[in-house]
């Protein structure tokens, strides 16, 4: 019985915790601009996350191993430390636009400027790693954020044209005035906020330290393929309320407030009030596992105690470097610095850092010598390499199409 | 070569495959740092195989790794962190070695560890100064 329960808890917070400021803005600003003929690309991050930390999460429970870990091991000292300043730059990027992402939330209840709410949520970020247990945030924040249904709700409400939103995320094309590649540079924009690394970097450290073995991994497996998935209907449902409300009018999301007023229109304040509560777990919630994957990444490198389940002073170095992370996000947060605009950037940055951690993960999930009987099958592998083709053509192409559309603009 | 805790039969090791780059843990399981560099000895026996005498941690360590100038500087960094004149890395004597698998298990106090100054200095300056540094996490 405890079993189910923590099996039903773990798809609960894998759904509330899939979605982060990235997604928050990224699938309305998509549903704005493009209906949804790009729903194709939350389809394809949702089945590259469920991939990549179905395989982490497995070869954390078979080896005891976390991700950066690994990558120190399978890449050496060298490339190592490349690929632990790219994904490390990214995680900071990501700390700063989600703990400016909870202080926005906390503008829209009580018209405080958000820059006055950023050190508080800062301090409040590192408080609550330095003193509350593990499973309480996750449980906390994980059903918290299950306040984002109300975005399923509110699209039924809203009573679209279903048969056209069908027809257009099934149908996918450009549509006629906008450029192939802005269109494309939204596609990795999608993609990359449902794939963003942290997320698998907090997974497989936190399989570590609960100490998953081989008989954990039917939870893994549950919170994957059921969390992952429902999340990525959260994720739709956003990006069809921007479809119905945004883009007949042709007008685009370039603030949180609007990611919640297609929900505050169908459902009024009661509605909004939910997306509020939603908004603010969801980001508080990523801004603790961004903040902890600061510590683990770097920690994982060096060889450091690392960890929540220790003292804090017995894992000095990793703490250190968790405060330090919130202390940067804090001083770039207030320097007034587009909070959205941090975020596109950190979720297309995310996108064409993917396969310096994905493929450590793929060669550890395909040995044998480390893995017995819970290699990577025929089936498994065959989509695990086809990810790995499609994250190298999407960072290939990440940077030339930023530069090429001026970053989407 | 003499195996852990100096066994005289010897054990024969892939140093690069099973020791560098590998997780140092101390005998309470405390995570120390990882196996940046391996030093040999050779012996006057020309058909030795050469002995490790010791394992090299920390950044000292890492910096010779990574080489090039981003190495000289991280190494600049850490002499000047250490504030030692000398250009030695951090070693673990091979006969504090208790096992080798997938991390590499020490027979010492990670606290009685050169290559942990690091953090013994953070803990003591920095983290035990913060209310509840030393309250249990869970």
């Amino acid at each position: 019985m405890k079993k189910v329960f923590g099996v039903t808890l773990g798809i609960l917070t894998a759904m509330g915790g899939f979605v982060d400021i990235g997604d928050l803005v990224a699938n309305s600003a998509t549903g704005a601009r493009y209906g949804m003929s790009l729903a194709w690309a939350v389809v394809l991050g949702v089945v590259g996350i469920i991939v990549f930390a179905e395989m982490a999460g497995r070869v954390a429970s078979v080896t005891q191993r976390a991700v950066f870990d690994l990558v120190r091991e399978r890449l050496g000292a060298r490339a190592g430390l490349v690929n632990l300043g790219a994904s490390f730059f990214i995680t900071v990027l990501t700390l700063i636009a989600e703990v400016a992402g909870v202080a926005l939330s906390f503008q829209l209840v009580s018209d405080v400027n958000y820059l006055l709410f950023i050190p508080l949520v800062g301090f409040a970020v590192w408080l609550v790693i330095w003193r509350v247990k593990f499973t309480t945030l996750e449980t906390v924040f994980g059903l918290m954020g299950l306040a984002m249904i109300v975005t399923i709700v509110a699209i039924v409400q809203l009573h679209p044209d279903w048969s056209s939103l069908w027809h257009h995320a099934s149908h996918p094309s450009v549509p006629p005035g906008e450029g192939r590649p802005t269109y494309f540079y939204f596609a990795i924009a999608l993609f990359g906020a449902a794939m963003t690394p942290y997320e698998v970097f907090f997974f497989s450290s936190g399989a570590v330290e609960e100490k998953w073995t081989r008989s954990d991994l039917v939870l893994n497996k549950a919170n994957v393929y059921l969390g992952f998935p429902l999340g990525g209907l959260l994720s739709l449902s956003l990006m069809a309320g921007a479809a119905v409300v945004f883009h007949p009018l042709g007008v685009g999301v370039d603030f949180l407030s609007q990611v919640a007023l297609p929900t505050s229109l169908a459902l009024g304040k009661v509605g909004l009030a939910f997306v509020i509560v939603g908004f603010v777990a969801c980001t508080f919630g990523a801004a603790l596992e961004t903040a902890l994957s600061c510590g683990y990444t770097m920690s994982q490198y060096f060889g450091w105690q690392w960890g929540k389940l220790v003292r804090p002073r017995e894992a000095a170095r990793f703490h250190l470097v968790v405060v330090s992370s919130i202390v940067v996000a804090i001083v770039v947060g207030v320097t007034a610095i587009d909070p959205i605009k941090v975020t596109e950037y950190s979720i297309v940055l995310s996108a064409a850092a993917l396969p310096l951690t994905y493929f450590p993960i793929l060669v550890v999930a395909n040995d044998a010598n480390y893995m017995g009987d819970d290699v990577n099958g025929p089936v498994r592998n065959a989509i695990a390499t086809f990810y790995m083709v499609l994250l190298t053509v999407v960072a290939a192409a990440t940077i030339p199409l930023m530069i090429a559309t001026k970053a989407g603009s | 070569m003499n195996g852990p805790g100096g066994e005289p039969a010897g054990r024969q090791v892939w140093a690069v495959l099973e020791l560098l780059d590998r997780q140092l843990v101390d005998r309470d399981g405390r995570l120390a740092g990882k196996i940046d560099d391996v030093d040999f000895v050779v012996d006057d026996d020309p058909d030795a195989l050469p002995r490790v005498d010791a394992l090299l941690s920390g950044l000292g360590a890492l910096a010779n790794q990574i080489g090039g100038d981003f190495g000289r500087w991280l190494a600049s960094i850490e002499r000047r962190l250490a504030a030692r004149r000398d250009r030695a890395p951090s070693r673990i004597a091979w006969s504090d070695v208790k096992s080798i698998g997938s991390s590499v298990e020490l027979a010492a106090d990670r606290d009685d560890l050169d290559s942990n100054r690091g953090e013994r200095w953070v803990r003591d300056v920095i983290i035990d100064k913060v209310p509840g540094a030393g309250h249990e996490a869970e």
